[in-house]
C-alpha cells in the first residue's frame, strides 16, 4: 500500500478497495457463469429479459434518481431503439454492435430533443412534456409501421438473430453471456459518471439548483447531458430487447412499460445503480411468478387473460406505494441494512 | 424516577436514542420539568439537544434513529411510543431549528393556519401581535421574504397558538439581533408567568439561557454531564470556560489573542463597490440605496437588527435576487446583472443563514462541487474514467482535503449533510465556499448557534482565511462582541438603511446603532455579549 500522502488518495478511485472485495467479485462471476447450465429454460427468460430491463432501469434512473428529472417517456426511447435496430437489421452486411451503438446514438440524439423543454419545466409539467414526446412518437411509429406492408403492420417487423461473426447468439445461453456483458459494461459506465465531476453535478442539481448554480454548475447542460446518456442507454437497452424478442412493433412499447421501468427505480430505490438492477429483476420476476401462482391454484385460463394478467400493472401500483410507504429507501436499502448488520454482528444490535 | 413528583409536566427517563449511520445519539439521560418552569439545554454541537427535543415531540420514529430504551411521561402518561401529531395533541409544541413555515402565505395568514379549531386558547394573534410587534408590522408580507430573525419570532408565534402546555424552541435565539433576544426572553418570562406555560430550550448562548431559565442541564456526547440552576453553573469553571468564556465584562481582544493587527487598508485597490443599491420583494424595501465599498484584504462585519437587509446585500452581491437601482461592481467590473452561475468564476463566494448543503450528499461531495467550476473533465471522459479524469479527481481531492483539514471536519467527512448539527452545517458551508477559492467570502450568520469554545475555533479560522489565506470578507453577524473583535470595519444596517460605517468601536457607539441594534436603552458594546 502507498502512503497517502504520496499516493494522493488514489486507492479512494480504486473499484476494488481490498483483496476480499476482488475475490468477492471474481466469486459472483463464476457463479453468474455457471447459473445458465443449472437453471431451466424458462428461469434463463427470466434472467435475460431482467438484464435488458436494468440497462434500461439504469438509464432511468441516472436521469430520475440521480438528476431529479422526471420523465415517463422512457418507453418511447426504447421504442425508438428497437426501430433503428429492426431497420438497420435489414442490411446484412451492418456488424451487430454497429447497429447497437447506432441505435444509441438516436436515442441520445432524440433525447437532447426531448431534454430541451426540461430547461424550463420541472416536475408535473416536465412528466407531461415527455408523456407528450411518448404518444407524438409512438403515433408516428406505428403510421410508419402501417405503410410498409400488410403483415407488418399486424405482426411488426422481424429481426434477425445477431451475428457477432464467431458466434450467433441463439441459444438463451448465449444471450445470457451477451446480455450480462452489456449490463456490466452500462453499469460500469454509470458508476464511472456519478464518482466523478458529471455525476456530482447532477446530485447536486437535484438536491439544490440554485445552489448548485452558485456554485457555478451549468444546470441546463447537465440537464441536458442526463437526457442524452439516459435516451441513449434506453436506445441501446431498446435494441437489444428488439433483437430479444426478434420482432419490433409498436403495440409492444405501451404507456404501462414507461411505468413499469418507474416501478423498477422505485422499488430498487432511487439512485443506486445495484438498486435498478435488483428492481429489474424483482419487477421482472414477478408477472412469471403470479402466472406460475395461478397455475398451481388451478385458475381457468380465460380467467387468466381476462382478470390476472390486466391486474399486473396494478400490482407494480400498490407495489409503489408500498416501498415508498415502508422501504423509503427501496430494495437498495434493504441490503444495504442487511449487509451492516451482518458486518457487524454479533454487536450490531447493541450499538 | 418513573414515579416522579406529581408536579412534574415532562419526565425523561433513562432516554436513549440510537442513529443508523453513526451520528451522535443519547446514552439513557433522564430529567424533569416541573410545571410552569422554564428549563435550558446547553451543550456542545452534536451534543444530542436537538436529539432530545426530537424524541420528546415523536420524531424519532423514522428509518434514520429510533428510542432504543428509556421513555418520556408527559402529564403521567407514557410518550415514547405516540406518533407526532398524537403528541402535538397532547400539548407539546415543538419549534424545529430550521424554521418551518409557510413560505407563500402572508404572515396573518400563517397565524391563521396555525393551531386548532375551537376551545380554550393559550393567546389569541391579537395578544401575539402585542408581545412580537415585528409581526404586526410585516403581517401582509409573504413569510418567504421575512428575513432569518423575523421567521423565527413567526415559528414561535405560530407553535403558541398550538394551545401548547409545553412549548420547547430548538436554538431559541438563532439569528436574533441583541434587542430582539432581550425582547425574547422578556416574552419567554411572560408567558411562563402570565399564562403558566411549561418552556423547554435548547440554547447555545449559555449567557441567554442563564439569564431565563429556573434550571440547566448541559449535555455533553450524548449524556448528561451537570445540572443545576443557574447560579451553580456560572460558579462552575469548566462550563465559564466552555459556554460563557472569560468574564463577560472583559471584551478585549478575545477571538484573536494579541493586538488586532490595524493594517492601513486605505491604499488597497477596492474590490467590491455597492452603489445606490436597492432591493424590493413585494411591497417591502429590503434595501433601501446603500452604497459600501470593500477593500481588498478587508474583514467587513454588516450588523444591525433583523430585517435589516443585511443578507438582501450578500443575495445581491451573489446575484440571487433581482437588483431594483443601483449597481455592484466587483475588481472594476459591473456584475449588477451578471447570472449567478458566472460569479463564482469571478472569485466571489458565500456562505448561507440556513447552510443550504446538498443534504444527501456526504461533505466530501459538498464540498468537491465547490471544486467544479475549476475543473475540465466533460461527461464522455467521466464516463470512461480514463486517466485525465482520474488524475484530476485527485488533485482537487487534495485542494478539499486541506480544506476539510483547516476547519477540522475530517471525522464527518463521509457523513451524509442532512445528518450533522445545523451549526456543523454551516461549517461545511464555510469550506465548500472555501473550496472554490475565493477572492471575496460573503460570510451570512456563520457563528450562529455555536457554544463560546466553538466560536474560538471558529474565530480563529476566520482569522487565518483573512489573513494567510489573503480572502477578503464581508460578514453578516449578531454577535457584536465577535464582529467587533475580529472586523477591521463595521458596517451597521437598519430597516435597509446604511446608518453607521467605521472602526468597530466607534460604529458601536454611535447613536444610531445604540438605538436600532440595542433598543432605546443605552447598552455598553460590552454587553452585546449577552446575545
Amino acid at each position: 500500500m502507498i502512503p497517502v500522502g504520496l499516493d494522493g488518495y488514489r486507492q479512494d478511485y480504486r473499484l476494488l478497495s481490498s483483496v476480499r472485495q476482488g475475490v468477492a467479485i471474481v466469486l459472483i462471476a463464476a457463479v453468474v457463469a455457471w447459473l445458465p447450465g443449472v437453471v431451466s429454460a424458462q428461469t434463463l427468460e427470466i434472467l435475460n429479459r431482467a438484464a435488458i430491463a436494468a440497462i434500461g432501469a439504469i438509464g432511468l434512473n441516472l436521469l430520475t434518481g440521480t438528476c431529479g428529472l422526471i420523465s415517463i417517456g422512457h418507453a418511447g426511447f426504447l421504442a425508438l431503439g428497437g426501430m433503428v435496430a429492426a431497420i438497420l437489421s435489414q442490411f446484412p452486411w451492418l456488424p451487430f454492435p454497429a447497429i447497437l451503438a447506432c441505435s444509441a446514438i438516436a436515442g441520445g440524439v432524440v433525447g437532447i430533443g426531448v431534454g430541451l423543454p426540461a430547461l424550463r419545466l420541472r416536475g408535473l409539467y416536465l412528466v407531461l412534456s415527455t408523456l407528450a414526446f411518448y404518444y407524438l412518437f409512438l403515433y408516428g411509429v406505428r403510421v410508419w409501421q402501417s405503410h410498409l406492408s400488410s403483415v407488418v403492420a399486424l405482426t411488426g417487423l422481424s429481426l434477425p438473430a445477431p451475428d457477432l461473426g464467431i458466434v450467433q447468439i441463439t441459444s438463451g445461453r448465449a444471450w445470457f453471456y451477451l446480455l450480462g456483458a452489456a449490463l456490466a459494461g452500462v453499469s460500469l459506465i454509470s458508476l464511472n459518471l456519478l464518482r466523478s465531476r458529471t455525476g456530482r453535478a447532477w446530485l447536486a442539481i437535484r438536491d439544490h439548483e440554485l445552489v448548485a448554480a452558485s456554485m457555478g454548475i451549468h444546470a441546463p447542460y447537465f440537464k441536458l447531458v442526463a437526457f442524452t446518456i439516459s435516451s441513449a442507454i434506453a436506445g441501446f437497452a431498446g435494441a437489444l430487447l428488439a433483437y430479444y424478442n426478434g420482432t419490433f412493433s409498436a403495440d409492444f412499447y405501451t404507456i404501462e412499460l414507461s411505468i413499469i421501468y418507474f416501478a423498477m427505480i422505485i422499488i430498487g430505490g432511487l439512485g443506486s445503480i445495484f438498486g435498478a438492477i435488483l428492481g429489474a429483476l424483482f419487477v421482472t420476476a414477478i408477472p412469471p411468478l403470479i402466472t406460475a401462482a395461478v397455475t398451481t391454484v388451478g385458475v381457468p385460463s380465460a380467467w387468466q387473460v381476462a382478470y390476472v394478467i390486466p391486474m399486473e400493472v396494478v400490482l407494480y401500483g400498490l407495489l409503489i406505494v408500498l416501498v415508498l410507504l415502508f422501504w423509503p429507501g427501496g430494495l437498495i436499502a434493504l441490503w444495504r441494512r442487511a449487509h451492516e448488520s451482518l458486518r457487524t454482528w454479533p454487536l450490531g444490535r447493541a450499538l | 424516577m418513573t414515579t416522579g413528583p406529581a408536579n412534574d409536566l415532562l419526565v425523561v427517563d433513562r432516554l436513549s436514542v440510537a442513529y443508523n449511520r453513526g451520528a451522535p445519539a443519547l446514552h439513557g439521560i433522564s430529567f424533569a420539568i416541573p410545571q410552569g418552569s422554564i428549563t435550558g439545554l446547553i451543550g456542545t454541537n452534536g451534543a444530542g439537544k436537538t436529539t432530545t427535543l426530537q424524541a420528546i415531540a415523536g420524531l424519532m420514529r423514522g428509518d434514520a434513529a429510533r428510542i432504543v430504551g428509556g421513555g418520556i411521561r408527559f402529564k403521567g402518561r407514557d410518550i415514547q411510543r405516540q406518533r407526532p401529531h398524537n403528541v402535538a395533541q397532547l400539548g407539546i409544541a415543538l419549534v424545529p431549528e430550521q424554521r418551518k413555515i409557510f413560505g407563500s402565505l402572508t404572515v396573518a395568514d400563517n397565524l391563521r393556519a396555525s393551531g386548532t379549531g375551537g376551545g380554550r386558547r393559550l393567546v389569541d394573534i391579537d395578544t401575539l401581535y402585542g408581545l412580537f410587534p415585528a409581526l404586526r408590522l410585516r403581517r401582509t408580507v409573504a413569510a418567504g421574504h421575512l428575513s432569518g430573525g423575523e421567521r423565527q419570532i413567526l415559528a414561535i408565534a405560530m407553535a403558541l397558538l398550538g394551545n401548547p402546555d409545553l412549548l420547547m424552541i430548538d436554538e431559541m435565539t438563532l439569528g436574533l439581533s441583541p434587542a430582539m433576544c432581550v425582547q425574547l426572553a422578556g416574552v419567554i418570562r411572560d408567558l411562563r408567568d402570565r399564562f403558566g406555560l411549561t418552556i423547554l430550550i435548547v440554547e447555545q448562548n449559555a449567557a441567554v439561557a442563564l439569564d431565563l431559565v429556573d434550571c440547566v442541564h448541559v449535555i455533553e456526547h450524548g449524556s448528561i454531564v451537570r445540572s443545576g440552576d443557574a447560579q451553580a453553573l456560572k460558579a462552575d469553571r469548566r462550563f465559564r470556560d466552555v459556554y460563557l468564556g472569560i468574564d463577560p465584562t472583559d471584551a478585549s481582544a478575545l477571538y484573536a489573542p494579541g493586538s488586532k493587527p490595524q493594517r492601513p487598508l486605505s491604499a488597497e485597490p477596492v474590490m467590491l463597490s455597492v452603489r445606490g443599491l436597492s432591493i424590493r420583494y413585494g411591497g417591502v424595501t429590503a434595501v433601501n440605496d446603500v452604497s459600501i465599498e470593500v477593500r481588498r484584504g478587508d474583514f467587513l462585519g454588516i450588523i444591525g437588527p433583523n430585517g435589516a437587509g443585511k443578507t438582501s446585500l450578500l443575495n445581491a452581491v451573489t446575484g440571487l435576487v433581482p437588483v431594483h437601482a443601483g449597481a455592484v461592481v466587483f475588481e472594476e467590473q459591473d456584475i449588477t446583472r451578471m447570472p449567478l452561475r458566472q460569479r463564482v468564476h469571478q472569485g466571489i463566494a458565500r456562505t448561507y443563514q440556513g447552510a443550504e448543503l446538498f443534504l444527501s450528499l456526504s461533505v466530501l461531495d459538498n464540498l468537491m462541487i465547490g471544486r467544479h467550476h475549476r475543473m475540465r473533465s466533460g461527461p464522455l471522459s467521466n464516463a470512461a474514467f480514463i486517466a485525465g479524469t482520474l488524475t484530476e479527481e485527485i488533485s482537487h481531492r487534495r485542494r478539499t482535503e486541506e480544506v476539510i483539514e483547516l476547519l477540522q471536519l475530517e471525522s464527518v467527512r463521509h457523513t451524509p449533510a442532512g445528518m450533522l448539527p445545523f451549526a456543523i452545517q454551516k461549517i461545511v458551508g464555510l469550506g465548500r465556499a472555501l473550496c472554490t477559492e475565493p477572492r471575496l467570502l460573503l460570510l451570512d450568520e456563520i457563528a450562529s448557534g455555536l457554544t463560546h469554545e466553538e466560536k474560538l475555533l471558529l474565530a480563529r479560522h476566520l482569522v487565518r482565511i483573512n489573513e494567510a489565506l489573503g480572502i477578503t470578507i464581508m460578514w453578516v453577524e449578531h454577535d457584536v462582541r465577535m464582529v467587533c473583535d475580529l472586523a477591521t470595519r463595521v458596517v451597521a444596517l437598519h430597516y435597509g438603511r446604511h446608518v453607521a460605517e467605521g472602526p468597530p468601536d466607534k460604529v458601536l457607539a454611535s447613536a444610531a446603532v445604540q438605538q436600532s441594534f440595542f433598543g432605546a436603552t443605552l447598552v455598553g458594546p460590552t454587553s452585546g455579549e449577552s446575545c
